[in-house]
């Protein structure tokens, strides 16, 4: 259970999964305020209007035009009013070497998009479950990953 | 071609000594004749002074005048035999030069013939050399044709492969789409065939319900003759009934009249009786009177009595008879309404079981054409199937042949790779062979001047070898460059399709999950089915990018214990490990020097293919080892007979192979069993060889059909 309002952004250039991502909060015993944009410009121009009212969290797809995700959290993390929100990856892809790299970047989880609706409401719940415990410092390496498996999430 | 001048040059230099030894021979020749008549000249002079001397002893004597002459001539042939001396000398010095110059012309034609076998020797070395660079040249062409042929033929065999590739692909999917296509065929036929049943059965419905109906018709066609038959009778009856009736009502009538005049006799009698009985009375008194008269007449008066109660009687059954006629007709009447009634509604139904007839006749007629169409329309698609299963059977012939000549091209391609290794180290033997050519060069550019130039040329060759050469490494750097790059479009290509893969998981999940209830259960069967194929093009893409992360990450070689990582790999096999109750052996170890997580995968595919190939009837037994050996101990030409190498053994109790697949198990999409029964990708044995390549190691498979498979892996220590 999560009590609170969450407020969400979710950046993400393929519509299909914004779809899903908003289907899967829909279906999950959470309140929450979905905000999509749809490139890496797109979402720092929102963020900069939206200092002072930022989300408790940003989901954040790699792979996106003008500006990608790396950039994006780059550029979040070095800047001091952006940095403490916690942002969490959500990407097809699963290369460890990238994993790593985004973990020193510092992204707060990582979430590899499932196959599997039920799999994608299970990782987003135990996403926003870490987040509403509201513990934002970084977690150890082997806890980056959220994997879904999670007792609490399940 | 510089070759063949110069020994043009030196042929025609050889032709110009021999000419000038020659003119030289012809000089001394000469000489010699000039020589001979010097000294045929200076005997003449040596006779004439002689005569001379006579002449002027005579002459002393002859003229004293002529003593100063004789002194004079004295000092004249004094000259003279002083020049004749010298002429002498010069003779001596001339035969001396001419036996110097006959020296010379024996040292220069041993010269000549030295230079002669010399410019053999040279022309031969130049032809030896000629020949040998045209054979370079040769050589050098056939390797670039080779080349380009090779690079041509891997090209074609590569487009040609992935023609292959995309045709099985297509005929794969034209296939699949046969089979659907077949399937939807069997479907419409088994459907057709259902409906051809069920019309064959409603036909034999209809033409029994129409048989029926003609019985029935033909029964309703005997019932409306005996109907109308009686009809005809009743109508008959009923003309007949008029009659009965009409004469009934006219005898009626007649008894109405008859009993109205009864009733008017009977009244006539009862006022007759009246009058009779007044009479009576009278004729009582009369009788009283008359006595005699009374008797009689009182019988005559009973008699009548019994005929008027007689009458009346008659009246009274006749009355009743009337109304019984009466309610008769009524009744007959009625019938006859009913009758006529039943007789329309006979005709109505006639002709409407004649126009059903009519329809059932026309319907009968259009399912025996439609029988016949259906019946056409399963022969066209019996045909259409038969066709297909042929063209199937043709397809999986075909694809069976190209795969064979897929596998055949694997193994040109291999024999060429070969082959071209081959021809590499022949370059580099060559380029060997170049250099020590230089070498000799060199070494005959010290012991003759003239070849320097040839020395100079060949140098030039060998540069140009040396060029090619180069231009062969550049061009193998940049095949390096290609492949990685052909990596990299891999890596990339594999890592892009799994994004639109997992959407249609995703969506075919949401469709199961959310819309189940408007499938029918095929419709869940095929939304199972797309997400099982959808997994499995999954597994697929993850084994190729590890394949291609196999060839493209960084390698980092650690000397490590192996126990911690097969540990790593029982860890993740857990759950197939207790499944099968299988045991895995770990006996000692020694430690390898390797990169570390290439190993572990490497392990890890290893022991997943023998817990994956393992006899059902028997639990697995998996028995690793490792132990360092001597490379010559070995005895594999890959491997160094010096080096020290790590021998590491993975051996299972499973289900074993062919020993002739030995090799073919380690490409890339080899299978030895279908998909239904073991899944796979054919990809994992590839990495593991990928793998021990990297490695610097080689590894070999020996494996014996339902005995097991042994995986021996050699890795430098």
């Amino acid at each position: 259970m999560i009590s609170e309002n969450l407020n969400l952004f979710l950046a993400d250039d393929d519509k299909d999964d914004c779809l899903f991502f908003r289907d899967a909060l829909e279906e999950l015993p959470v309140t929450t305020e979905l905000t999509t944009v749809h490139n890496g410009e797109q979402l720092m121009q929102l963020l900069k209007e939206k200092i002072g009212d930022l989300p408790q969290v940003l989901f954040l797809d790699l792979n996106m035009p003008r500006k990608n995700g790396f950039e994006c959290l780059s550029e979040i993390k070095l800047d001091e009013k952006l940095k403490q929100m916690p942002v969490i990856i959500f990407s097809t892809s699963f290369e460890q070497d990238v994993v790593n790299l985004l973990y020193k970047k510092g992204g707060q989880y990582y979430i590899r998009k499932p196959a599997e609706f039920s799999q994608l409401k299970k990782v987003i719940y135990e996403a926003l479950l870490l987040i509403a415990k509201g513990n934002n410092s970084q977690p150890s390496r082997e806890d980056f990953v959220i994997t879904g498996q999670d007792p609490i999430a399940t | 071609m510089a070759k063949r001048k110069k020994a043009d040059e030196l042929d025609i230099a050889n032709r110009e000594l021999a000419f000038q030894n020659e003119e030289k021979e012809k000089r001394a020749a000469e000489l010699l004749i000039a020589n001979k008549e010097l000294v045929f000249q200076n005997e003449e002079k040596e006779k004439r002074a002689a005569e001379l001397l006579i002449a002027n002893r005579e002459l002393v004597f002859q003229d004293e005048e002529k003593g100063k002459r004789a002194a004079e001539l004295v000092i004249a042939n004094k000259e003279l035999i002083f020049q004749d001396e010298e002429k002498e000398k010069r003779a001596a010095e001339l035969i001396i030069a001419n036996k110097e110059l006959l020296f010379q012309d024996e040292e220069k034609e041993k010269r000549a013939a030295e230079l002669v076998i010399a410019n053999r020797e040279l022309v031969f070395q130049d032809e030896e050399k000629e020949k040998r660079a045209a054979e370079l040249v040769i050589a050098n062409k056939e390797l670039v044709f080779q080349d380009d042929e090779k690079e041509k033929r891997a090209a074609e065999l590569l487009i040609a492969n992935r023609e292959l590739v995309f045709q099985n692909d297509e005929k794969e999917k034209r296939a699949a789409e046969l089979i659907i296509a077949n399937r939807e065929l069997a479907f419409q036929n088994e459907e057709k065939e259902k409906r051809a049943a069920e019309l064959s059965i409603a036909n034999k419905e209809l033409a029994y319900q129409n048989k029926e109906k003609e019985k029935r018709a033909a029964e309703l066609s005997i019932a409306n003759k005996e109907l109308a038959f009686q009809n005809d009778q009743k109508e008959k009856r009923a003309e007949e009934l008029v009659v009965a009736n009409e004469e009934l009502a006219y005898q009626n009538q007649v008894k109405e009249k008859r009993a109205a005049e009864l009733v008017i006799a009977n009244e006539e009698l009862a006022f007759q009786n009246d009058e009779k009985e007044k009479r009576a009375a009278e004729l009582n008194i009369a009788n009283i009177e008359l006595a005699y008269q009374s008797d009689e007449k009182e019988k005559r008066a009973a008699e009548l009595g019994i005929a008027n109660k007689e009458l009346a009687f008659q009246n009274e059954e006749k009355e009743k008879r009337a109304a019984e006629l009466s309610i008769a007709n009524k009744e007959l009447a009625f019938q006859n309404k009913e009758k006529e009634k039943r007789a329309a509604e006979l005709i109505i139904a006639n002709k409407e079981l004649a126009f059903q007839n009519a329809q059932k006749e026309k319907r009968a007629e259009e399912l025996v054409i439609a029988n016949k169409e259906l019946a056409y329309q399963n022969e066209v698609k019996e045909r259409r199937a038969a066709e297909l299963i042929i063209a199937n059977e043709e397809l999986a012939f075909q694809n069976h042949e190209k795969e064979k000549r897929a596998a055949e091209l694997n193994i040109a391609n291999i024999e060429l790779a070969y082959q071209n290794d081959e021809k590499e180290k022949r370059a580099a033997e060559l380029s060997i062979a170049n250099k020590e050519l230089a070498y000799q060069n060199t070494e005959k550019e010290k012991r003759a001047a003239e070849k320097e130039k040839r020395a100079a040329e060949l140098i030039i060759a060998n540069e140009e070898l040396a060029f090619q050469n180069d231009e062969k490494e550049k061009r193998a750097a940049e095949l390096i460059i290609a492949n990685k790059e052909l990596m990299a479009f891999t890596y990339v290509s594999s890592h892009d399709l799994q994004e639109p893969l997992r959407k249609i998981q995703t969506f075919a999940d949401r469709i199961s999950a959310k819309e189940s209830q408007n499938l029918t259960d095929r419709g869940k069967e095929y939304f199972h089915r797309i997400q099982e194929s959808a997994k499995r093009m999954q597994t697929l893409i993850e084994d190729l990018l590890a394949f291609s992360r196999v060839n493209t990450a960084e390698r980092i070689f650690v000397n490590t214990d192996l126990s911690p990582i097969i540990d790593e790999v029982k860890a993740e096999l857990k759950d197939t490990i207790e499944e099968k109750h299988a045991v895995i052996e770990a006996l000692e170890l020694c430690p390898a020097n390797v990169i570390r997580f290439q190993f572990r995968q490497l392990l890890y595919n290893l022991i997943a293919n023998a817990l994956k190939f393992s006899d059902p009837h028997i639990p697995p037994r998996i028995t690793i080892t490792s132990k360092d050996v001597k490379g010559s101990a070995i005895g594999n030409n890959k491997l160094s007979s010096e080096k020290e190498y790590c021998h590491i053994t993975i051996e299972d109790n499973g289900i074993g192979f062919e020993p002739e697949f030995n090799d073919r198990i380690f490409e890339v999409f080899q299978k030895l069993h279908d998909k239904e029964q073991y899944a796979g990708t054919g990809i994992g044995l590839a990495i593991v060889k990928k793998i021990v390549e990297n490695h610097n190691g080689i590894i070999t498979a020996t494996g014996e059909l339902g005995k097991g498979a042994k995986f021996d892996i050699y890795i430098p220590a």
